[in-house]
């Protein structure tokens, strides 16, 4: 208890073990898992990384004339990496070390809306390719 | 990894464990059940103090509305397992409560096929 | 004697930011009757690995039964997945699971004593726990990139590897943390308001642990010597020098120094498992399906956790049932309440440290 107390008084004089955020900025650490950063020039549009993607955070769209198109939401994603792991073009995907912006910076996108558009536009793709070959 | 599988039906279950299961030896892990179409199939798990990787696992399959016999007056705490079996694969499990996990208004039985 | 009163307990705390609710029917302030409720934050975990997830995914998602225990269960889940497929962790893998899983068990262990100390009345204690926890915080961000849902651990092997740079860091501040839960150590273990409040509290005696198959901390602290990191083999623990810790007592007190003494162990490891890394792959890829089931326990920083996981050559699973440490520890927590006085309720149910969105899944 005597330890207890001496520690305590000590505490008064000491630094705040705290990070003043508002004031201090806050930065992110090394090693730190953020954002995935897509490089379109760089993708063969595989669809691997959105096969793997436990949340489905990547999803594809396909356009009227056969190409994809890479949509990414960054509040949905887990940040784990399966996605880079994935892509067998390296480089086109990477990890930064950076958050996602606050969602209240910009409008969030809708990704409900998206992820029904993939799904369908998906499934006009397939049935014009089965149409092609057959 | 030791595991002995012991095949019984589910009027003799009870009688199976009680003859085993030695308290200061047998650690009883929990029973699970797995919907195999139709039919669940329920496993009870033990395990040995202090032997690496030693199990003894019971095995019974059971029907949809086949009353489970309980293993509280053997093991005081199955009734926790019991329970969400109950619970989770609508099973009629003697002496269980309804409602561990789920709320009145929530899907029945969630872990069933189908 | 008094008439009957209920007292309803929870589903909101003081110190555990979880929700349990304990239903009690006291007679003045003796208890004499108990309800539970735990499934408050039921998400149907099981089910949507079931339905919705591949194999390659599910990881990802028993990560997320729970923050503070991420690690062992998708540990768990993984080492049964590698079972069923016959796959060969690189040694130096298994290492790097052992390191993350053991920084894991050290905040775990040292919010479960910080949040006692809450509840015994003792916030200078629980500000200083919570201090040093923080050290640790920082050291797993550092291995896994993140603070508490590591995804670090995968099918095959683990998702990072370790750096030297990170490597020296880590000894640097580990060494700090040693000094620092010494010092925490020697507070818990002599502090007269400590043991004024919690010896003798909440006796879980030899008798009761085994009847009542208690896992974890609370049972080593019932001279019951059960550790699944002793009794299964799926992290070399014994070539970096682990310990079984038991104690005697069984009360609040003796639950808590064996927290204590395995967070040094866990320390002492720690350095042993950077001293002793072997060198080689991290990750090996992964063909195939999984076939059969297989069934793992893992020990948690709560206790023993099993998996159970069954697959048929699809990519998704037929069955993956997961059975945590405060699901096999709440019948002995409402045997225990029966005749105990009302006062001492919070600091017992903090004392096995309950995680209730594993158990509620």
């Amino acid at each position: 208890m005597k330890d207890m107390f001496i520690e305590s008084l000590k505490n008064l004089f000491r630094k705040p073990a705290t990070v003043k955020y508002p004031l201090e900025p806050s930065p992110t650490p090394s090693n730190y898992r953020g954002l995935i950063v897509y490089k379109e020039e760089l993708c063969i549009f595989c669809t691997k990384c959105e096969m793997v993607c436990p949340p489905g955070a990547i999803r594809f769209t396909y356009n009227e004339d056969g190409s994809k198109e890479f949509h990414y939401n960054p509040y949905l994603c887990i940040y784990c990496g399966e996605c880079v792991r994935a892509c067998p073009k390296p480089g086109c995907l990477i990890q930064v070390e950076e958050t996602a912006p606050s969602a209240t910076e910009e409008e969030l996108p809708n990704w409900d809306d998206l992820e029904r558009k993939a799904d369908e536009s998906k499934k006009r793709w397939l049935q014009a390719r089965k149409k092609k070959k057959s | 990894m030791k595991v002995e599988e012991v095949k019984v039906s589910l009027r003799d279950v009870r009688r199976a464990i009680k003859d085993f299961y030695d308290p200061e030896e047998w650690h009883f892990i929990t029973v699970n059940g797995t919907d195999v179409g139709g039919r669940i199939e329920l496993k009870w798990f033990f395990t040995k103090y202090g032997e690496e990787e030693a199990f003894k696992v019971f095995t019974a399959e059971a029907n949809y509305d086949d009353e489970i016999p309980t293993l509280t007056y053997i093991i005081p705490s199955a009734w926790i397992s019991e329970w969400e079996l109950a619970d989770l694969l609508g099973l009629n499990v003697e002496g269980a409560k309804k409602g561990l996990f789920l709320d009145p208004d929530s899907p029945k039985a969630p872990l069933r096929r189908g | 004697m008094g008439n009957r009163i209920t007292i309803p307990f929870g589903s909101q705390h003081v110190a555990l930011p979880e929700p349990i609710r304990f239903v009690f029917q006291t007679e003045n302030e003796k208890i004499v009757d108990v309800e539970v409720d735990v499934g408050y934050v039921h998400r149907g975990i099981e089910k949507a690995c079931m339905t919705k997830f591949k194999y390659t995914q599910v990881g990802y998602v028993v990560a997320r039964v729970c923050g503070l225990c991420a690690i062992s269960h998708t540990l768990g889940y993984v080492t049964a997945v590698e079972r069923l497929m016959n796959i060969e962790v690189p040694k130096k893998a298994l290492y790097l699971r052992l390191l993350a899983s053991e920084l894991d068990r050290v905040h775990s262990h040292l919010l479960a004593m910080g949040h006692l100390a809450e509840v015994a009345g003792y916030e200078n204690l629980f500000m200083h726990t919570f201090r040093d926890r923080e050290l640790v915080m920082e050291l797993q961000e550092l291995v896994t990139g993140n603070r508490i849902q590591f995804d670090y651990v995968t099918v095959g092997g683990v998702n990072r590897d370790l750096t030297p740079e990170v490597e020296k860091e880590l000894r640097e501040k580990l060494k700090i943390l040693q000094e620092k839960c010494l010092w925490l150590k020697d507070v818990f273990e002599n502090d007269y308001t400590i043991k004024l409040r919690w010896k003798g509290v909440g006796v879980i005696t030899p008798e009761m642990a085994i009847e009542l198959n208690v896992v974890g901390p609370p049972a080593r602290a019932s001279e019951l010597a059960t550790d699944v990191r002793n009794e299964f083999n799926y992290l070399p623990f014994k070539e970096v020098g682990y310990k079984l810790i038991t104690m005697k007592g069984g009360d609040i007190y003796a639950r808590n120094m064996v927290r204590v003494e395995e967070t040094l162990n866990s320390l002492d490891m720690l350095f042993n498992i950077l001293d002793g890394m072997p060198e080689g792959d991290i990750k090996v890829p992964v063909k195939g399906l999984p076939e059969g089931e297989a069934f793992v326990r893992i020990e948690a920083p709560r206790g023993e956790l099993f998996y159970y996981v069954k697959g048929s050559k699809k990519m998704v699973l037929d069955r993956l049932r997961i059975r945590v440490p405060t699901f096999a520890n709440v019948p002995v927590m409402k045997e225990l309440f029966i005749g105990m006085d009302y006062a001492d309720v919070p600091a017992t149910v903090i004392s096995f440290d309950p995680c209730l969105s594993c158990t509620a899944r």
